[in-house]
């Protein structure tokens, strides 16, 4: 009979060992295996039969950033809005209260974002 | 919910709306913002009030996630202290670099709201979310001057390192609730005390004790510490140094004692290992450092190193002596920290393309600027641990609790490194006293504004707390014992 806390540590041992080899077997496997054409056009980025033009690492307008940002705090509020809206007659008025004062503290930040001139382009 | 729960939360609440506002309003301001900063001052003194009032009043809210109680209020009032005096340190600072915002006040209030949830968090859950919202904040205020490189150097590594201390801790927590199949930190403390200390409790235990403790700089996961502080503006650094670090502290306390209590054993042991590393690392590099800035980055980790004996010694005690001891040394070090950093901010301001905060340009401070070499000489005896400082009345509470804990020889080892660090603390006052300046410096305005109300604050907690701890230990004393409203 082991020791349980033995027991544990071999468990343990084990797990993260079977998941290490398992990983650079599978990696070694692929090399060994996998036969291999070097050729140059292999090296070229892809792009859907067009040679690539220019680099395309270009820098964005930073206003594309700050739209995406809002437009994922939106999507969020969406998102948390569902449940709420199942569940809105068993958690009632204060539910309810709740949930406008969320929408309020969003609506802060957007407010907050329009004066800034985030929504401005130009 | 109901609205009786919102008395739970009432300084955070207060905190909230007047960051909101706060933000409504800057659009608003030109050049002055003065009324951000009032606003931001005044619901600061408002939450500290509110939490100071609410103490005795023992409630839990929210289906027990957030409890008031004594050791929340605490916490809340310290962390709406600290918050003041880094309000009133910033305007001239920012102001000198022209980054005088308001949100830089609102993203202040928001990280405080979160660390007051870490303090009155129960709930894993509760205590996750204070945690980030702590985080995000902090990454954000490190970057504030985004026009220096420094600035951003310090936000990404403080986001990285924080990243990966955040997925650690809970890599841990997450085989914690596995084994608990709860998340309220009461039943998954009685769900551990089932099973007992088992190894993969104590791998849980191991994790959480890394990820916290990358959280609040322990070696030797305190590397971000000195080029964070360096990096970010120094109030915020100031504010880093002391407020994060509590919040951290407050939120181990809570995780080992009520979470993790069935693995005592494994984790004393952990913080003991911890705290010789941190206290040897803390202080050995500290030594080495020109910038004193970077100084007190180290500085900070050496506290945290005895922070951590103090840790150390509550898991192997049976009372509490050492957590109590740790609420005062925070309270303590809240002060003598921030004044110092204050210090720093006034040389800043006063030169804000010329000074380094390198020790050279200390030499001769004291004819220079007598009043900020006399406040300095105290923060940097209170750090050091003379008596009728606070930092000895600290150290000395701490150093007993880890003495009756059977650990004397650690708490030898944390006097000796307490003597290492007089070399360096007094090293600054023989500069400003007894160096003469390498250069000619242009006589500066004087201290004045709330910069002065700010110096005014740390100095006069360092001395009442040096001179007269009592009410502040009977507050610690009664603030750590019933940790469930």
């Amino acid at each position: 009979m082991i020791n349980p806390t033995v027991d544990l540590v071999i468990q343990f041992g084990l797990m993260f060992a079977i998941g290490a080899v398992l990983a650079l077997a599978l990696m070694a496997v692929s090399h060994r295996l996998a036969p291999t054409s070097r050729n140059p056009n292999k090296g070229q980025p892809y792009e859907c039969g067009v040679l690539p033009q220019e680099d395309s690492r270009l820098p964005f307008n930073v206003h594309f950033y700050l739209v995406a940002v809002l437009f994922v705090l939106f999507d969020l509020e969406a998102v948390f809005m569902y449940p709420w809206a199942l569940a809105l007659r068993s958690i009632g008025l204060l539910g309810l209260v709740e949930m406008l004062i969320f929408i309020f503290i969003l609506l802060v930040g957007y407010f907050y974002a329009w004066k800034k001139g985030v929504l401005e382009w130009e | 919910m109901t609205a009786m729960d919102l008395i739970v939360i009432l300084p955070e609440l207060i905190l909230v709306v007047a960051g909101c506002l706060a933000l409504v309003v800057e659009p608003y301001l030109k050049k002055d913002k003065t009324a951000a900063v009032t606003i931001v001052a005044t619901a600061l003194v408002a939450s500290g009030a509110v939490a100071f009032g609410l103490a005795g009043e023992t409630r839990a809210a929210f289906g027990n996630m957030v409890v008031l109680n004594d050791y929340a209020v605490f916490f809340k009032v310290l962390f709406a202290v600290a918050g003041v005096i880094t309000v009133l340190m910033s305007p001239r600072y920012l102001a000198a670099y022209d980054r005088h915002l308001g949100e830089y006040y609102a993203l202040l209030l928001f990280a405080i709201v979160g660390m007051d949830i870490m303090a009155a968090a129960r709930d894993l859950m509760a205590f996750y979310v204070g945690l980030e919202l702590m985080a995000v904040s902090s990454y954000l205020l490190a970057g504030f001057f985004r026009y220096h490189a420094r600035s951003n150097e310090a936000a990404l590594k403080y986001f990285l390192t924080g990243a990966f201390a955040s997925a650690i801790t809970l890599y841990g927590l997450s085989l914690v609730y596995g084994f608990a199949g709860a998340t309220n930190y009461q039943q998954i403390g009685q769900a551990l005390q089932a099973t007992g200390n088992t190894t993969a409790i104590a791998l849980a235990t191991a994790l959480v004790v890394v990820g916290t403790g990358f959280k609040v700089s322990m070696a030797p996961f305190h590397m971000w510490t000195p080029d964070v502080y360096q990096g970010a503006p120094t109030p915020v650094a100031g504010f880093f140094s002391v407020g994060p670090k509590a919040a951290g502290f407050s939120a181990i306390l809570m995780l080992f004692l009520t979470v993790l209590d069935v693995s005592r054993s494994t984790w004393s042991i952990l913080f003991i290992v911890l705290a010789v590393l941190t206290m040897a690392v803390g202080n050995l590099f500290a030594l080495a450092q020109k910038n004193i800035k970077r100084m007190l980055a180290y500085s900070s980790i050496a506290h945290v190193g005895y922070l951590a004996a103090g840790l150390g010694a509550l898991g192997r005690a049976d009372d509490d002596l050492a957590g109590q001891a740790i609420l005062l040394y925070l309270a303590a070090y809240t002060f003598m920290n921030l004044g110092a950093f204050a210090i720093l901010a006034c040389l800043k301001t006063q030169d804000p393309a010329g000074h380094g905060y390198t020790l050279a340009e200390f030499a001769g401070l004291a004819r220079r600027a007598p009043w900020a070499a006399v406040l300095m000489s105290l923060f940097m005896f209170s750090l050091t641990g003379i008596p009728g400082t606070a930092g000895f009345i600290g150290k000395f509470y701490l150093f007993n609790a880890v003495v009756r804990a059977d650990l004397a020889w650690l708490a030898v080892l944390a006097v000796i490194f307490s003597a290492v660090s007089a070399y360096y603390y007094l090293r600054v006052i023989m500069y400003m006293f007894f160096r003469e300046p390498e250069r000619e410096y242009v006589p500066r305005e004087a201290i004045g504004g709330p910069l002065a109300a700010a110096l005014a604050l740390c100095a006069a907690g360092v001395i009442f707390i040096g001179l007269l701890p009592g009410s502040l230990w009977d507050a610690a004393v009664s603030s750590f014992g019933n940790f469930f409203g």
